[in-house]
C-alpha cells in the first residue's frame, strides 16, 4: 500500500543530507563506528575463546556486524503512516491469534486452509483451548521495503521472539556518538522512551501488582546474544537462561545466591520450541521443564505467548489480510512484497564490504525493520529501526550477511518525555546462581592474567636495564627467574631450566600464552554477566582482547626478537589495572560484587604463594643472605607483585629476604600481600553470614600469619582449596540442564 | 497410558500411580481429549516408577463402510470447513515426524498400487495396509523410535510405530486425512503355555477419515482391519504427539534409562 507522503526528497533535508554524505567525514565516522560497535557490543566475542566448563563456546555466532554510517533516514510524516499501519496490522494479527487458539472461526468459516495452518511448526496445538493470555504480541517487529512506486510491502512479520530490538538501540547509541556534530542531529527522534513504554508493556502480560520480569536467552551461544545482553542492560532486568529458572508448585521460580525467588513475567528471546522440553515438538532438552504447564495455569506470563509464532509463517502470510478483513473488518494496508523492484538508499560502500569504497556511497535496497510493544491499551512504536542492506538482486525475503543502518526519523516533534512509574521491584539484589559463578570466575582469571603479565614484565625489564644479570655466575638469575615463570604461569613441567637469554625468554613467552588463556576465560566469563560490568568495562574488555590477540601470535622459537616491548606489557597492565578498578569503583556493592571480589582475593592469594614459593627456594638449598642473586631473584618478585615501590619506601637497603618476604606475606597494609586478600576474603564471608566460609577463610589468614615460609604454603595451599570448593558447593550449585528421559533400545 | 471412551470401547476405571510420590501433578486433556499426567520429582531419586492400570470393556465393531471414491475425499478435504475443519485440520499435512513431502517419490511408489481411480477410500486403505504388512518386514531389533521413514523406506523393515508412521505418510500424500493411534494389543500365549506377565507391548496403528464412516482403524503390522483385541489409548499426528512416556532428569550425572513392560489380559 502506498503512503500518503512519498516525496523522498522531503525525508532528507538539504543540509543534513549534504553533512551526513559528507564523504571526509564519511570514513572517520565509519572508522569510529566499527570501533565503537566492537567495544560496545560483540568486540569481545571473537571465534576462538575457550570452551566454557558447560561446553558452551562464546560468540561463534554472534559477531560483529557492520554498521553502515549512512543512517536510513524517514520523514515524520512517513514514519507516522507506517506506524499506523503496523500497529493495525499487529492488532490484525492479536485478533488472529485469539482466534486460532481460541474459537477457530477462520478454519471453519474456510478463511484460512485449516491444513496448512496445521502443518505449521510455529502453530501450537498444546495451546488450543487454553485460557488465553491476556496478550499474544506484547511485542512485534515486521520487516518492510519500499518499491520505486512509493509502497510499502510486508517482507517478514516476526512474533515469536520478535529479534533485533537490543541491537537496534546499540545501534542508536554507537550513531549517537559518531554523529553528535552532525548539524541537525537534534531533530532525529531520540529511542529513549522505548526502555519504559516496553517495560510498561512487559508487566502488563502479569496479574501481579508488582510483576517481577526477567529476560530468557538461550545463552552466549544463541546467535542474538549480544541483542539479548544489551536489551537486559537497557531495560534494568536480569538476564537468565533455562538452567536459572525452574518450576515448583505450580510456578516459575529464579535461583539466586539468596534462594528461589518468584518470577512474574518471562521476557523470552528464546524461540518457543525451546521453552518447556515437556512440550510435544520441542527440540532437545533447552528450555524449563514444566515452564509451559505452569503458564497455563498463570504460574507466570509469556512475552510473547507461546504459539504467537503462527503469525510468523511465510506460507500462512497470503491469508493473513483476508483473515484479518473478516474477523475484524479492517482492510490491512501493509500487503505482502511479491517481488516489486525497489527502491534505493545511499550506502557507504566501505560499509558494505568495498575495502576500496571509503568516502564513497553505492545505491541499495534495505529492509527496514520497525518494533512495536503493547500494553493492551496502547502500543508504541520505536521511533526508528533497524535497516539491514540487500546487495543488488538479493531478495529481501531471504536473509543476508548483516550491515545494518541505524533508521532516523526527523523532522518530528515528538510529545515530550513522559515518565513511566511501575511499581519498584527489588531483584536488584538477587544474583542468578549462574551470574555469581561467571563472576567468580572472571575476576579469578583477571587476576591471574595481570599477575603473570607483571611477572613477565618485571623479568623483561630486569634484562633490559641490566643485561649482564642473565649471564652472571653460570646464569644462576634466569635459571631462577625461569621458575618463577613457570610457577606464576601453571605450567607443569619438572625439565631444569637451561640457564640463558633465549630460554628465559622462552619461558616469558610460554608464560603470555598462559596469560592469553587466563583472558579468554576472562572474556567468555564477562560475556555472560555484561549486565553487571559498567559501560566502560565493554571498552576495557575489548582491549584486553586485543592484548590477546598479541600474545597469541608470539612465535615460538623466535628468540628474543619475536617478544612484546615492554612498554607493550605496560600498556596490558594498565587494561587490567582499568577493570579491576572499574569493578571496585562502578559495581554496585552486594552478592554479586562479594562473590566476584572473593574470586579475586583467592587468586591473589594463590598468585602471591606461587611467587613466593617459587622465588624463595633456591634450588642449591636454602638462600645464601649474602647472595647477590637471590637479592636480585627477590627484587623481580616484588615487582611482579606489584610491591617493590612500597618496599623501597619501607626500607632503604638493599633488598632484604625477611622484609620482603614479610612485605608480600604478612603485612595487612601492603593491598598485595597474601593476608591483605585473606583479610577480604573473611570480610566477605562475615556479609554473607555464611559459618563455614568464615572459617576456611580465617584458617587460611591465621596459618598465613603463624607459619613459617618453607611451612605456610602447603598448609595455605590447602585451606584455599577448601574455600574454592566451599564456595563452589554453596553458591553456585551448579544449574545443569535437562536430560530427556530415553527409552533403552533393543 | 490411560485410555478414554471410544465408540468401541468403555473405560470402567483408570488409575495412574507414580512411586516416589511425586511433589506435583497435574491432568488435563490435550486437544485430541487424550488424558495427559504432568508430574515431577523434586527430590534426589533414584528411580521412578509410573503404574497405569485400567480396565476396559471392549464393544464389538461395526464394519467401516464407506464406498466414496478417494479423490472425491481428498478434494473435500481441500476446501473443508465447520467441525469438520478442526476435526480433520492436524492430520492432513506435516507434523513433527511424518513428513509426506520429504520422501514422496518412494512414498508414491508405495501407495499408487493400492489406490486406482475411483477405489473407494476404506478399500484403499485396507489395500494399503496389506501392502506394507506384506513389503515390509516386521523387525524390533532395526528401529529406535525416532527411526526416519527414509531409512525404513529403504531398509523395508521396521515395528509397528514405522508402519503406522508409514501408512499415515502414504495417505495424507494423496490429500487424505490420517491419524496415529497407540495403544495395546492382546496376544495371546503359545500354545500349551501361560500367560507372561509383562510380556505384551505398545502397538500403534493408523487411522484414515473418512465422510462417512469417521475414523477408520487399520493395522498394517498385522495386515487387517484391527478387531476387538486393540486397546486404544491416544492418538494424535504421529508418534511424537502421544509418546507414552515424555520427560526429563536433572542432575550433575543425570544417567537413566527407560523400562518398559505391558500386560493386557482378559478379565
Amino acid at each position: 500500500m502506498r503512503s500518503e507522503v512519498r516525496d523522498e526528497s522531503a525525508t532528507w533535508e538539504a543540509s543534513l543530507r549534504e553533512s551526513v554524505l559528507d564523504p571526509v567525514a564519511l570514513v572517520d565516522r565509519q572508522a569510529q563506528a566499527d570501533r565503537l560497535l566492537a567495544a560496545e557490543g560483540a568486540g569481545h566475542l571473537v571465534h576462538d575463546l575457550p570452551v566454557r566448563a558447560d561446553g558452551r563456546n562464546a560468540g561463534l555466532e554472534s559477531r560483529p556486524w557492520r554498521l553502515d554510517a549512512v543512517p536510513y533516514v524517514l520523514d515524520v510524516a512517513v514514519f507516522r503512516w507506517l506506524a499506523s499501519a503496523v500497529i493495525e496490522r499487529l492488532e490484525g494479527l492479536e485478533a488472529v491469534l485469539s482466534d486460532l487458539y481460541g474459537p477457530r472461526r477462520l478454519l471453519t468459516d474456510g478463511v484460512v486452509p485449516t491444513g496448512v495452518v496445521h502443518a505449521d511448526r510455529g502453530y501450537r496445538l498444546g495451546v488450543v483451548g487454553m485460557p488465553p493470555p491476556r496478550r499474544w504480541l506484547s511485542t512485534y517487529a515486521v520487516d518492510l521495503v519500499r518499491s520505486v512506486d512509493g509502497s510499502w510491502w510486508v517482507v517478514q512479520d516476526l512474533a515469536d521472539a520478535p529479534p533485533g530490538v537490543g541491537y537496534a538501540m546499540l545501534d542508536r547509541s554507537v550513531m549517537s556518538r559518531v554523529m553528535s556534530d552532525v548539524p541537525g542531529w537534534s531533530t532525529v527522534a531520540s529511542l529513549a522512551r522505548y526502555p519504559a513504554q516496553l517495560r510498561q508493556a512487559l508487566a502488563a502480560t502479569s496479574g501481579a501488582p508488582s510483576p517481577r520480569t526477567v529476560l530468557l536467552t538461550g545463552g552466549i551461544d544463541h546467535p542474538s546474544y549480544v541483542d539479548h545482553s544489551y536489551l537486559a542492560t537497557q531495560l534494568g532486568v536480569h538476564l537468565v537462561e533455562g538452567a536459572d529458572l525452574v518450576v515448583r508448585q505450580g510456578r516459575l521460580w529464579l535461583r539466586t545466591l539468596e534462594g528461589l525467588e518468584p518470577v512474574d513475567v518471562l521476557y523470552r528471546r528464546m524461540e518457543d520450541p525451546g521453552l518447556d522440553p515437556l512440550e510435544v515438538g520441542s527440540v532437545g532438552a533447552a528450555g524449563v521443564p514444566g515452564l509451559l504447564t505452569a503458564a497455563r495455569n498463570a504460574g507466570v506470563a509469556l512475552a510473547n505467548a507461546p504459539g504467537a509464532g503462527v503469525v510468523e509463517s511465510a506460507a500462512l502470510m497470503p491469508w493473513w489480510s483476508a483473515a484479518v478483513h473478516h474477523l475484524t473488518g479492517v482492510e490491512l494496508r501493509l500487503t505482502p512484497y511479491a517481488g516489486e523492484s525497489l527502491a534505493t538508499t545511499p550506502v557507504h560502500r566501505a560499509a558494505a564490504g568495498d575495502h576500496d569504497g571509503f568516502g564513497a556511497l553505492a545505491e541499495c535496497p534495505v529492509v527496514l525493520r520497525m518494533f512495536v510493544a503493547h500494553d493492551g491499551h496502547r502500543a508504541a512504536v520505536l521511533p526508528g529501526g533497524s535497516g539491514r542492506v540487500l546487495a543488488p538482486g538479493d531478495d529481501p525475503r531471504v536473509p543476508t550477511a548483516c550491515v545494518a543502518k541505524d533508521v532516523w526519523v526527523i523532522g518530528s516533534t515528538l510529545a515530550p518525555l513522559v515518565a513511566t512509574r511501575l511499581p519498584q521491584v527489588d531483584l536488584a539484589t538477587s544474583v542468578p546462581t549462574r551470574a555469581a559463578d561467571a563472576l567468580y570466575w572472571a575476576n579469578r582469571a583477571a587476576e591471574r592474567a595481570e599477575t603473570i603479565v607483571r611477572t613477565v614484565r618485571a623479568v623483561r625489564s630486569r634484562v633490559e636495564s641490566d643485561p649482564g644479570l642473565v649471564g652472571y655466575d653460570g646464569g644462576r638469575w634466569s635459571v631462577r627467574a625461569q621458575e618463577v615463570l613457570r610457577a606464576v604461569s601453571g605450567v607443569r613441567g619438572d625439565d631444569v631450566p637451561v640457564p640463558g637469554l633465549e630460554p628465559l625468554m622462552e619461558r616469558a613467552k610460554v608464560a603470555l600464552w598462559a596469560a592469553a588463556g587466563s583472558i579468554g576465560t576472562l572474556l567468555t566469563e564477562s560475556t555472560g554477566v555484561r549486565e553487571y560490568l559498567s559501560v566502560t568495562s565493554g571498552w576495557v574488555l575489548e582491549r584486553l582482547s586485543r592484548a590477546r590477540m598479541a600474545m597469541l601470535s608470539l612465535e615460538p622459537g623466535a628468540g628474543p626478537s619475536g617478544q612484546l616491548p615492554v612498554d607493550e606489557l605496560d600498556a596490558m597492565l594498565v587494561e587490567f589495572a582499568a577493570f579491576a578498578g572499574l569493578w571496585n569503583e562502578s559495581v554496585v556493592r552486594g552478592p554479586a560484587w562479594r562473590i566476584g571480589d572473593a574470586g579475586r582475593r583467592i587468586e591473589r592469594a594463590s598468585c602471591v604463594l606461587d611467587l613466593v614459593a617459587s622465588g624463595f627456594a633456591s634450588p642449591a638449598g636454602p638462600a645464601d643472605v649474602d647472595d647477590p642473586v637471590d637479592a636480585q631473584v627477590i627484587e623481580t618478585l616484588l615487582a611482579a607483585d606489584e610491591s617493590l615501590v612500597a618496599y623501597r619506601r619501607r626500607h632503604r637497603s638493599d633488598v632484604e629476604r625477611g622484609a620482603a618476604e614479610s612485605l608480600l606475606v604478612r603485612d595487612r597494609s601492603n593491598p598485595r600481600s597474601v593476608v591483605a586478600a585473606l583479610d577480604q576474603l573473611v570480610e566477605h564471608a562475615h556479609d554473607a553470614e555464611w559459618p563455614e566460609g568464615i572459617a576456611a577463610a580465617t584458617a587460611a589468614r591465621d596459618a598465613s600469619l603463624a607459619l613459617p615460609l618453607d611451612e605456610l604454603v602447603p598448609v595455605v595451599r590447602g585451606h584455599l582449596r577448601d574455600a574454592d570448593r566451599l564456595i563452589v558447593s554453596r553458591w553456585f550449585a551448579a544449574p545443569v540442564n535437562p536430560v530427556p528421559v530415553v527409552r533403552r533400545t533393543a | 497410558m490411560a485410555g478414554g471412551d471410544t465408540p468401541w470401547q468403555v473405560v470402567e476405571s483408570s488409575e495412574v500411580s507414580i512411586d516416589p510420590p511425586p511433589d506435583r501433578r497435574d491432568e488435563y486433556l490435550d486437544v485430541f481429549g487424550n488424558r495427559i499426567v504432568q508430574f515431577g520429582v523434586h527430590h534426589l531419586h533414584d528411580h521412578v516408577v509410573i503404574d497405569a492400570e485400567s480396565v476396559v470393556r471392549l464393544l464389538e465393531r461395526p464394519d467401516a463402510v464407506d464406498g466414496t471414491p478417494w479423490e472425491d475425499v481428498a478434494a473435500s478435504v481441500r476446501v473443508v470447513s465447520g467441525a469438520d475443519a478442526l476435526e480433520i485440520g492436524p492430520f492432513v499435512g506435516a507434523s513433527n515426524l511424518v513428513d509426506p513431502a520429504a520422501d514422496a517419490a518412494a512414498l508414491g511408489e508405495l501407495v499408487t498400487p493400492s489406490f486406482p481411480p475411483g477405489r473407494g477410500v476404506v478399500d484403499g486403505a485396507r489395500a494399503l495396509c496389506s501392502a506394507i504388512f506384506e513389503e515390509f518386514a516386521y523387525d524390533p531389533t532395526f528401529t529406535e523410535t525416532t527411526t526416519p521413514l527414509t531409512e525404513v523406506l529403504s531398509a523395508r523393515r521396521g515395528v509397528c510405530q514405522d508402519f503406522a508412521h508409514l501408512a499415515i505418510a502414504c495417505l495424507r500424500l494423496l490429500g487424505l486425512p490420517a491419524r496415529y493411534v497407540s495403544g495395546y494389543l492382546e496376544t495371546e500365549p503359545p500354545p500349551g503355555q501361560p500367560r507372561l506377565v509383562g510380556a505384551d507391548a505398545s502397538h500403534a496403528w493408523c487411522a484414515v477419515w473418512t465422510p462417512l464412516a469417521g475414523w477408520v482403524d487399520f493395522d498394517p503390522t498385522n495386515g487387517h482391519l484391527p478387531v476387538s483385541r486393540h486397546v486404544t489409548v491416544a492418538w494424535g499426528r504421529d508418534y511424537a504427539d502421544v509418546a507414552p512416556v515424555r520427560g526429563v532428569v536433572i542432575g550433575p550425572t543425570a544417567e537413566q534409562e527407560l523400562d518398559v513392560s505391558v500386560d493386557v489380559a482378559p478379565l
